[in-house]
């Protein structure tokens, strides 16, 4: 086979492959149901994908006493929050489970640190990437207004959460795909 | 030597060796061409080129991180597909044109955009869980491209993604335990290497495997299977097997091979160096406090299965690939003993400790000094053949690194520690006047008439 071909063959491989991977996010982000949390951003830089804003949201934090459902939990292990939104439109956490619940819209994380009464997870929903204006525009909010921005998040049916886009001051932020 | 030059010096050679009826004259045209037919280190323009498509990759990681929101996210992923399909078409076509130089540069900078794609993919879904993995695929993308021209700047490439792999999992907190699947890409890896006889990609992979092996060690240390003489113990032995394996593949000239053993044999040595802290600092912490006995399990440990397991199935690969050489290889005879003296030594050290117990202390100290003193020995005498020079060179410096170490911190009080140093240079004062004796015999029998 000749040396273009064969080049040729390896840039549609990998461009299958972040078509693959695009069309798996896109699709999860726009037809997944919606959540909003609050949140608490902080702004570091990542060496690669440039600033972004670290999220931290009632989901990440939860306290197994106030909380029904599953009491022990591993660390690296499967969690599943099961969220409800309260008066204000926020969503928060009802119930943890180890397992898939059988009702309930709930999101899936990994468990990062577990005691017998708290325990803390990752759910690829701890960045939010920005320019370095806007990331720094965002932590400025956090410091004088954190109540005034929340995370939209698209949930889908297996549990998976990505980020949507951010409300600030009542107004969605949304970037487009396209 | 440059190439130009080590040529005119063979032809020279070349006539006079005819001249002198060693070589057959009709030979002379073939070997000439076999030094043009070897492979060149490199070129002031291909060097040029690579570095040009470093620079360039570079900017497209940084364009991609700077977030530049007057573009949108379609017109981003456009612009890196677009260039990502240029570069590969236009490697594929310089390739064509005769021009390797530039059509490896090109290939490079095109394998370096497939991980600034997945990175912008990335950031525009907010991606966090995909961190470090996105390293690994980059760097299967890299070796899949190496593979396909082949190229060694790609391959180069790929064994630097995957290196800093597990480099970055190492350091990760949230890492999930350890990282198996670096193994099948760094097999893949160094098989390409070795075909490609690309050094470079190998002393990159030797960092990788080598951090491997510590991220193992350290995921069974951080649970508290394994003590810290255990730990040492098993990452002497991890590293001794491993360059014994190496060597082995480098005695049958498996390419590069060689710069991997150097590597491992470097840090099992570094590795048996270090062990002796663990025990200074308890010696030190004895003297200040006698309660501090009650510690000596935290260092010693017990013989529990984990340790047993890991130190075993590494001493069993030393031991294989150290019997395969000897059968294979007679030249390396000489150092079977020395090295399976030291690893049983490794081995057993743990053991020993913890029968002797944290009283004698100062007695587990110089017995693990002289070890290291004899094997930087062994290495220094192993050295002094032709081809060995490596092996002296690593054993010199663990010989004057052990005895700024032993003068340093002192065996026991400074006249203990003068009464060491006196008896070891009697020792090799004699031993190196009983060589010198029996190399004469030997000179003497073989000139003396049969």
């Amino acid at each position: 086979m000749k040396l273009s071909i064969r080049l040729i063959l390896v840039a549609a491989a990998m461009s299958a492959f972040l078509i693959a991977m695009i069309a798996d996010h896109n699709i999860r982000r726009t037809t997944g149901d919606e959540v909003i949390l609050n949140l608490e951003p902080v702004d570091p830089r990542d060496i690669l994908a440039g600033y972004f804003v670290i999220l931290s949201t009632p989901i990440h934090q939860i306290d197994l006493v106030e909380i029904a459902g599953d009491d022990e939990f591993s660390v690296d292990g499967d969690i599943y929050v099961v969220v409800e939104p309260d008066d204000d439109g926020s969503w928060q956490p009802a119930a943890v489970y180890s397992e898939p619940p059988s009702d309930g819209l709930y999101i899936h994380g990994k468990v990062q640190t577990a005691s017998v009464s708290r325990v803390s997870a990752h759910y690829n929903l701890e960045r939010y990437y920005a320019d370095e204006e806007t990331a720094r525009a965002l932590e400025e909010r956090r410091r004088t207004d954190r109540a005034s921005m929340r995370l939209i998040v698209s949930v889908s049916g297996d549990g998976r959460a990505i980020i949507r886009g951010l409300e600030i001051e009542g107004e969605r932020v949304i970037a487009p795909f396209l | 030597m440059s190439k130009s030059r080590y040529r005119q010096r063979l032809q020279k050679d070349l006539d006079r060796w005819i001249t002198g009826g060693l070589v057959a004259a009709e030979n002379r045209d073939a070997i000439l061409s076999d030094i043009a037919d070897a492979p060149r280190g490199w070129s002031a323009s291909g060097a040029l080129a690579i570095l040009g498509a470093v620079l360039m990759a570079l900017a497209a990681i940084s364009f991609v991180a700077a977030n530049w929101t007057h573009l949108g996210n379609l017109v981003r992923l456009i612009l890196v597909f677009g260039t990502l399909w240029a570069c590969f078409l236009s490697s594929g076509w310089a390739f064509g044109r005769q021009q390797p130089a530039l059509g490896h540069a090109l290939a490079l900078l095109g394998a370096a955009l497939f991980g600034v794609a997945i990175v912008l993919v990335a950031q525009i879904f907010n991606m966090s869980s995909w961190r470090y993995t996105v390293l690994s695929i980059w760097a299967v993308g890299a070796i899949g491209t190496a593979l396909v021209i082949p190229s060694r700047p790609v391959l180069i490439l790929a064994a630097l993604l995957g290196s800093s792999w597990v480099w970055a999992e190492t350091f990760n907190p949230y890492a999930p335990g350890i990282l198996w699947n670096y193994l099948p890409l760094w097999a893949v890896t160094v098989i390409a290497a070795s075909r490609m006889r690309s050094l470079v990609t190998a002393n990159l992979l030797a960092i990788g495997i080598n951090v491997w092996i510590i991220f193992l060690l350290w995921d069974y240390a951080q649970d508290g299977r394994l003590s810290e003489l255990q730990s040492s113990s098993v990452l002497i032995l991890a590293c001794g097997a491993s360059a014994m394996l190496f060597a082995a593949f480098r005695d049958r000239e498996w390419f590069g091979f060689g710069a991997l053993a150097n590597w491992a044999t470097t840090l099992a040595l570094f590795s048996g160096f270090i062990a002796q802290f663990p025990l200074d600092r308890f010696e030190a912490r004895l003297g200040r406090n006698e309660e501090a006995i009650d510690g000596w399990l935290e260092i010693a440990g017990v013989s529990g299965p984990d340790y047993w397991l890991l130190a075993g199935a590494f001493m069993a690969i030393l031991a294989g690939a150290l019997a395969w050489r000897f059968m294979t290889r007679p030249a390396t005879r000489t150092l079977t003993i020395p090295t399976l003296a030291a690893a049983l030594a490794a081995l057993l050290l743990p053991s020993l400790a913890g029968w002797l117990g944290g009283e004698s202390i100062l007695v587990l100290r110089v017995i693990v000094g002289v070890i290291v003193f004899a094997l930087a020995i062994a290495l220094i005498l192993y050295g002094s053949r032709e081809g060995r020079r490596y092996t002296g060179g690593v054993g010199i410096a663990l010989f004057i690194a052990q005895t700024l170490y032993v003068y340093g911190e002192t065996f026991g009080d400074l006249l203990d520690t003068s009464l060491f140093f006196l008896i070891g240079g009697l020792l090799l004062f004699g031993l190196s006047i009983a060589v010198i004796r029996l190399q004469k015999r030997i000179t003497a029998d073989a000139g003396a008439p049969s």
